[in-house]
């Protein structure tokens, strides 16, 4: 029983202690993030009303949004379309399989400055010179840090970045299928997407549920990214997360009161957004122990 | 005559199935290998496309090794990620051991308690632990990343390890004991290392979660060379070199940070994935 | 605020060049100092031993931490190490740690220090170091008094640093590195394209863009970072500094609905619509244009502070010919247009420091004219202090402040609620973009800020 304390003393205190504080602080104005709880001011739901009428805090919430619907379809069709095409029988499958993977294992910072520095840069970058090359000069006029596209500019990387992992466990979840399902399959006559679709398709709903409640919470989070396309709050990347950062920890050049009640405010309802996103997931893709 | 189609269908299918794969992957590989030649030319030929033209300037590499830490970097950043890894463990391992085989009031409380804190944001989290190490006069200090890496990571590695412990017979650590062994010595004698697979899954898929982390550690390990970990020390040279428009050092300074762990990755990619596979299919 | 108007006005005088120095009355700040000294020993007793120790000088060896803005790879930080060894070996048992933290610094200065980090020395410009005050740092006006910093320091530099004091006369920054925004220009570019007269009204610049866009090149590109310092300038030329300020921190949405407002989004979408800013504008991320256009010489203008001849050194080579000129004077405006914007980067030390006298001894080492000297040598700064003479490429600065005759801040202003600016950059990048049109702008800036 006793090998169970520093795992419960860790959690209690790392977890469930910070949890409730963080709530506290979100219905307190603090005068500093240090100051001790006899110094807060108790607003009520001040700091969530101001945030709710904030239009910074609008485009940030319409930012996840987007970054958690449109990214989160991309990447799960792509990276299903390579775990499928892995379990097909191509030739240096595991070659394959690292290599896609590889762009996860690259921080992300050296990750967004390729794309921003060379594969978005309006000089010499890499889509410039490739879509003039191939005649697309409509493509290769496009400056993906113009705020037209800064936004898209970011989710095309964020996405090509998460895409290997997400195919990972597409795959761990296709090789569990027995094979012969797979090879009555083909003496029945039916094609590829024929056998994706009624075979394949069905018994991944588990790993395809893992898949998207993982999406979600990667894009509630979402942060790195935002603050690597944009080092200065930009309402066109601005998240949550960002926001929150932002309140708490400030940026000493734009003269930001460091709001540390607002900041919890926000990270409040961060983690209301995981927890919907949980219950509407069970209750949308049931967990169905499927035997095969 | 249908069936003819159908095979040559499936035959220019099979050609056709390898270009994403080539697309995606050559995309990278272009990528990285451009950087790779701007880190070796000078800026203004970076700007008029003319890489290399005079030559190779190894000095990129030299100036950007000479003004940063880039070997604190690398010190740091294992650290942080090596300590908490083995931290986790001790931790881990012994609750998911008694949750696994042991009956005992409030074990599925603890049990789900675990699962709820694995998916708690840690944005949630982060403001009043910051205002501790504020107080103790942490913040500064690497300690800050151990010790929020280990934490963060325990109830996720617990329970990954509760399934695991599941499936590993306890017959002989039962043996064991009956022989006089106490607990905790059949539990690190015997149980753990039956269990090593599933330790070595799930430590790689932690690693690769704590060593590119970055909102923690823009945090906690920002500003001062000492306490700046890889993705940190990387930010930092990017600044620099954008102020005195040096684009050659800049991409100097992404190819010594990437090339490591690449190299790395060459070697332990089998095991990484399958790393990576085994600890996040069921996150 | 009028402190700070004034002191504008005075750093203006002091940075043009051979203006006679004269010390400031010492007596009564110095009073003003003792008496902070004491408040602060009160609030905080557990600081104390450190301080005695650090004043009686023991033969332990003392270590002040220097958090530096600048990276160790660029020019002002390898002449800082030069001073930084002189003053080690005049002053034998301190020794000097220098952080070169970069510019990044200044978002995590006050965090850093929250949390309890040793920095005896920070560094930062004129708007973001004032917002630490004497909540973090110390009234060094009875250690600089008498010292040859004080006697060395121009007046109109030493009363622009004092404006910036919560009192608004003591010491609590040291003036480290003024500079002047205007609008660059590349005269090779300008001599090519036949202009001759700088523009002093609205018109006349768009006449000189348009001799410029006849010639090639873009007439006019700018970052995202410095779009502020120039719509700010814009606005703050017809109405004034205050007014901006306000603007910058009105939630109502009121100040907004200025017909000022309008008539910069027109003005500046005028400049877009005739092809006078590069394609670029509005999409460009600091340092693109200015190194990819504005360095490389295929823009011609680029609205910038004094830094930028060292910034971009590596890129134009030697031979690049710096022009710098007014902003032109947009209809209505409240100053002539040989107004230029300015503003000072500082030294502070902080509360907490336990050797304040070797801190500003090393500041005054810093302000020497040997270290003065380098500075404007190597890494192209205007100094601090007078009779050193400007580098080549800032001769134009130089002439630029002679002719000038009034001043304000950067930016046209030094308050601004961070969600507000959001807004009004994210809108205002729009406008230079083309997707808006003025009223287009006006509306989303007012919906936003509401």
């Amino acid at each position: 029983m006793g090998a169970l304390g520093p795992a419960l003393l860790c959690f209690l205190v790392m977890f469930v202690y910070p949890l409730i504080r963080t709530v506290m602080m979100s219905f307190h104005c603090l005068p500093s993030i240090s100051s001790r709880s006899a110094d807060w001011e108790f607003v009520g739901l001040k700091n969530y009303t101001s945030l709710f009428t904030s239009s910074v805090f609008h485009s940030a919430m319409g930012n996840i949004l987007k970054i958690w619907l449109i990214g989160g379809v991309a990447t799960i069709v792509l990276a299903l379309l390579f775990a499928v095409i892995l379990t097909s029988g191509v030739k240096w499958k595991r070659f394959w399989r690292s290599a896609i993977y590889l762009p996860n294992t690259v921080s992300a910072v050296a990750l967004s400055t390729m794309w921003l520095q060379y594969v978005f840069h309006n000089k010499f970058g890499l889509l410039k010179q490739l879509s003039s090359a191939v005649g697309l000069e409509g493509l290769a006029k496009i400056n993906w840090t113009s705020p037209q596209y800064l936004f898209w500019g970011m989710l095309i990387s964020y996405v090509y970045g998460c895409v290997g992992y997400f195919m990972l466990i597409f795959l761990s979840g296709i090789e569990r299928i027995p094979r012969d399902l797979y090879e009555s399959a083909i003496l029945d006559g039916a094609g590829s997407f024929k056998q994706f679709w009624h075979i394949t398709f069905p018994l991944i709903r588990g790993v395809f549920r893992t898949c998207v409640t993982l999406w979600t919470i990667s894009s509630v989070n979402f942060f790195t990214w935002a603050k690597m396309f944009s080092p200065n709050i930009n309402v066109k990347t601005v998240t949550p997360v960002y926001l929150l950062y932002n309140k708490v920890f400030g940026e000493a050049n734009t003269g930001t009161v460091l709001d540390a009640g607002s900041g919890a405010a926000l990270g409040v309802l961060v983690a209301l957004l995981v927890l919907a996103a949980h219950l509407i997931m069970n209750r949308i893709l049931k967990e169905e122990e499927l035997e095969y | 005559m249908k069936k003819r189609r159908k095979i040559t269908g499936r035959r220019v299918l099979g050609v056709l199935r390898y270009i994403p794969l080539i697309l995606w992957v050559l995309f990278f590989a272009v990528a990285f290998g451009w950087i790779l030649l701007a880190s070796f030319s000078t800026t203004r030929e970076i700007f008029s496309n003319h890489l290399l033209s005079s030559g190779i300037h190894f000095e990129n590499y030299v100036e950007v090794w000479k003004y940063n830490n880039v070997g604190h970097y690398f010190i740091n950043s294992i650290l942080c990620t090596g300590i908490p890894c083995v931290l986790i463990i001790l931790i881990a391992a012994p609750a998911a051991y008694v949750l696994s085989k042991k009956n005992f009031f409030g074990k599925k409380l603890t049990f789900n308690g675990f699962v709820v804190g694995m998916s708690v944001p840690s944005v949630m989290l982060i403001i009043p632990i910051y205002c501790w190490f504020v107080r103790a006069n942490l913040v500064g200090h690497l300690i800050t990343l151990v010790i929020l890496y280990t934490a963060f990571n325990v109830p996720y590695t617990v329970y990954f390890l509760t399934a695991f412990f599941a499936t590993v017979p306890s017959a002989l650590a039962e043996a064991a004991m009956i022989d006089g062994c106490s607990e905790m010595r059949a539990l690190w004698k015997i149980m753990i290392p039956m269990a090593s697979p599933g330790i070595i899954t799930v430590t790689i898929f932690n690693f690769m979660n704590i060593w590119n982390e970055y909102f923690m550690a823009l945090i906690f390990a920002n500003g001062n060379d000492k306490i700046r970990t890889l993705s940190m020390g990387l930010q930092n040279i990017i600044t620099s070199m954008t102020y005195t428009g040096d684009w050659a050092g800049l991409f100097a300074g992404v190819m010594i940070v990437f090339l490591p762990t690449f190299i790395l990755y060459l070697f332990l990619s089998e095991k990484i994935v399958a790393g990576v596979t085994g600890g996040g299919v069921k996150g | 605020m009028k402190m700070k108007k004034l002191g504008t006005l005075l750093l203006t005088a002091a940075m043009m060049l051979g203006v006679a120095a004269c010390g400031g009355d010492s007596r009564e700040t110095t009073e003003q100092g003792n008496q902070k000294q004491e408040e602060n020993g009160q609030e905080s007793g557990q600081e104390d031993p450190g301080k005695e120790a650090g004043q009686s000088g023991d033969g332990e060896e003392i270590v002040l931490t220097y958090w530096a803005q600048w990276s160790e790879n660029e020019t002002q930080a390898s002449v800082l190490k030069d001073a930084i060894a002189r003053f080690e070996e005049a002053h034998a048992g301190v020794k000097v740690e220098v952080n070169w933290a970069g510019r990044d610094v200044r978002d995590i200065l006050r965090a850093s220090l929250d949390s309890g980090n040793k920095i005896d020395i920070v560094e930062g410009s004129h708007d973001n170091l004032s917002l630490l005050g004497e909540e973090y740092l110390m009234d060094l006006t009875t250690y600089v008094a008498g010292t040859d910093l004080e006697s060395s320091i121009s007046a109109g530099m030493a009363s622009f640093a004092k404006s910036y004091a919560p009192d608004g006369k003591s010491w609590y920054y040291i003036p480290a590195q003024p500079f002047v925004g205007a609008f660059f220009y590349n005269k090779e570019i300008f001599a090519e394209a036949g202009v001759e007269a700088m523009p002093a009204t609205w018109e006349e610049f768009l006449d000189c863009c348009q001799k410029i866009k006849d010639a090639g090149y873009d007439p006019i590109t700018v970052d995202d970072a410095y779009l502020p310092a120039m719509n700010g300038h814009y606005l703050a030329m017809i109405k004034g500094v205050d007014w901006v300020n306000q603007l910058f921190t009105d939630k109502t949405g009121e100040l907004w609905s200025d017909p000022a407002i309008l008539q910069m989004a027109v003005d500046f979408d005028e400049l877009r619509e005739k092809g006078y800013f590069a394609q670029t504008v509005g999409s460009n991320v600091f340092p693109a244009a200015q190194n990819g256009e504005f360095a490389l010489g295929t823009a011609a203008m680029y609205y910038n502070g004094s830094w930028l001849p060292n910034e971009v050194a590596d890129i134009t080579g030697d031979e690049f010919q710096w022009g710098a000129m007014f902003f032109p004077a947009p209809e209505g405006s409240e100053y002539p247009y040989t107004t230029y914007t300015t503003g000072c980067q500082f030294y502070g030390v902080t509360k907490d420091c336990a050797y304040p006298e070797e801190a500003v001894a090393l500041l005054a080492e810093f302000t020497s004219a040997t270290t003065q000297q380098a500075l404007t040598d190597q890494a192209q700064c205007i100094p601090v202090i007078n009779d050193v003479v400007l580098p080549q490429n800032l001769v134009c600065v130089g002439e630029l402040m002679e002719a000038g005759t009034d001043s304000f801040v950067w930016c046209g202003c030094s308050q601004e609620d961070p969600e507000i600016r959001a807004i009004f950059n994210d809108a205002f990048n729009e406008l230079a973009a083309g997707l808006i049109d003025p009223n287009g702008f006006v509306e989303k800036v007012q919906s936003g800020v509401k």
